[in-house]
C-alpha cells in the first residue's frame, strides 16, 4: 500500500522550500525521503536539523564511531533508505567494509579498533535488550568518555527518529538503488 | 555497578549552569534525569532542548496522544525515571488511569477512543517489529493527519533518545517513586 506521499521540492511554499534547501545542503542536496516528510512541519524540521547538524561539528567523537552508530540504527530499523545514504559515509569515515557487511547481514562483526567494538556492543545490547551490561557500559565509557557516550546515544536516538519515519511512512530506496535488507 | 553520576550544578561551568537553569525552569525546576547527563555537551543540550520543547508544546499532536507515545516508550525501555516523571503529565492530559496502568504492565489496553488505540498501536508495533502494518498506518494517519504522524514519530523517537540515555548511563528514578517495571 502506498503510504505517505513525499512532497516534491517545487510543491512547498517558497519559505519552506528555502528552509528545506538549507537543511539538505549537508544531507545529500535534494529535498527527499524523511526530510521531505519532516518539512510538513517546518518548525519541527528546523529544530531537528539544527540539533542534528551538531553531529558533524560539535561532538567529541571520531567520525567512524558516529557513523557506526548511524548504520546500526539504520540496520535495527530495517531502514534501507537510511542505510543506502549512510553506509558509504561509514566506509569513508573508516569503518571497515567487512564490518559494514556483517552489520548488514546481521552477523557479528570483528573490529580492529576496540572503540568500534565498544560502540557495536553498546547498541547491539540496547536494541536487543533495552539494557546495557556493566562490562559493556565500562568499555563504552573507557572508549568514549562520559561526554562521548552521551553524545553517541543522541546520534543513535536521532537516527532512530529518521529511520522510524522511513519505515512508518514507507520511504523506499530510490529507483535503481540497492535493497540492502531484501530477504 | 554505579554508572554515570548526574552532573551537579557545582560541577558545571557558568554557562552550563545557566543553560541547566533555563532547561530546569521549563521542566521541574531543577536539572535532573537524562538532562543532567546531556549537559556534558552544552551546545548539543541547548539544541536538544529547543527541539524537545517544540515536540512538547509546539506540534499539532494532542497532548493526550503524545503522552500515550511517551508512556509506551518509557515502558518499552523500562525507563523508571521517565515513567515517574511523565505519568503525572499523562494524567493531567486526561489519560484514564486504567489505560496508564495497562501501558505500565504491557497488557493490551481496552481503548475508549479510537485515536488512543491508533497511537498506541503505531508505537508499540514499531518498537516490536521495526515495521507497521497497512491498517496500523491508515489508522494513525486518520487519527493524527500526515503532519501529526511525522510529529508523533519525532516525539516517540525523542523520548527513545532520552530512554537510551537513562538505560545506558543508569539514571536513577525520582526519589521516592514506586518502581513501575520491577520484576
Amino acid at each position: 500500500m502506498a503510504r505517505m506521499k513525499e512532497i516534491k521540492p517545487e510543491e512547498f511554499d517558497a519559505p519552506v522550500r528555502a528552509l528545506g534547501e538549507k537543511i539538505v545542503k549537508t544531507r545529500g542536496g535534494t529535498i527527499q525521503g524523511p526530510w521531505a516528510h519532516m518539512l510538513r512541519s517546518p518548525k519541527l524540521a528546523e529544530k531537528a536539523a539544527a540539533y542534528s547538524d551538531l553531529f558533524r561539528t560539535e561532538l567529541s567523537l571520531p567520525l567512524n564511531l558516529v557513523q557506526l552508530a548511524v548504520i546500526m540504527a539504520a540496520r535495527h530499523w530495517n531502514a534501507a533508505y537510511v542505510w543506502n545514504a549512510q553506509a558509504p559515509r561509514a566506509k569513508a569515515a573508516g569503518v571497515s567494509e567487512a564490518a559494514i557487511e556483517a552489520i548488514r547481514a546481521k552477523k557479528t562483526p570483528s573490529f580492529a579498533d576496540p572503540a568500534e567494538k565498544a560502540v557495536y556492543d553498546l547498541f547491539n545490547e540496547l536494541y536487543g535488550k533495552q539494557a546495557v551490561s556493566d562490562a559493556t557500559y565500562a568499555a563504552a565509557t573507557k572508549a568514549l568518555g562520559e561526554k562521548g557516550l552521551v553524545e553517541i546515544l543522541n546520534v543513535a536516538g536521532f537516527y532512530s527518529i529518521v529511520a522510524s519515519i522511513v519505515v512508518a511512512t514507507g520511504v523506499s530506496p530510490r529507483p535503481g538503488a540497492p535493497q540492502p535488507f531484501a530477504s | 555497578m554505579a554508572r554515570m553520576p548526574l552532573m551537579r550544578p557545582a560541577e558545571m561551568s557558568d554557562s552550563q549552569r545557566a543553560l541547566a537553569e533555563a532547561i530546569a525552569g521549563k521542566r521541574s525546576g531543577v536539572i535532573r534525569g537524562p538532562w543532567a547527563q546531556l549537559i556534558r555537551n552544552e551546545k548539543l543540550t541547548a539544541l536538544a532542548s529547543a527541539y524537545g520543547d517544540y515536540l512538547r508544546d509546539g506540534t499539532s499532536v494532542p497532548k493526550r496522544l503524545a503522552m500515550i507515545a511517551v508512556l509506551a516508550t518509557a515502558r518499552h525501555w523500562k525507563a523508571e525515571y521517565m515513567w515517574a516523571a511523565q505519568q503525572a503529565r499523562a494524567k493531567e492530559a486526561g489519560l484514564p488511569e486504567p489505560l496508564i496502568e495497562a501501558i505500565r504492565t504491557g497488557a493490551r489496553p481496552r481503548f475508549e477512543d479510537a485515536k488512543d488505540e491508533a497511537v498506541y498501536t503505531l508505537v508499540t508495533e514499531l518498537y516490536r517489529n521495526q515495521a507497521i502494518g497497512d491498517a496500523t498506518y491508515a489508522a494513525a494517519e486518520k487519527a493524527l493527519g500526515q503532519v501529526g504522524v511525522v510529529e508523533l514519530l519525532n516525539i516517540a523517537g525523542f523520548y527513545t533518545t532520552l530512554a537510551m540515555v537513562i538505560a545506558a548511563t543508569g539514571v536513577p528514578t525520582i526519589e521516592g517513586a514506586k518502581p513501575a517495571f520491577a520484576g
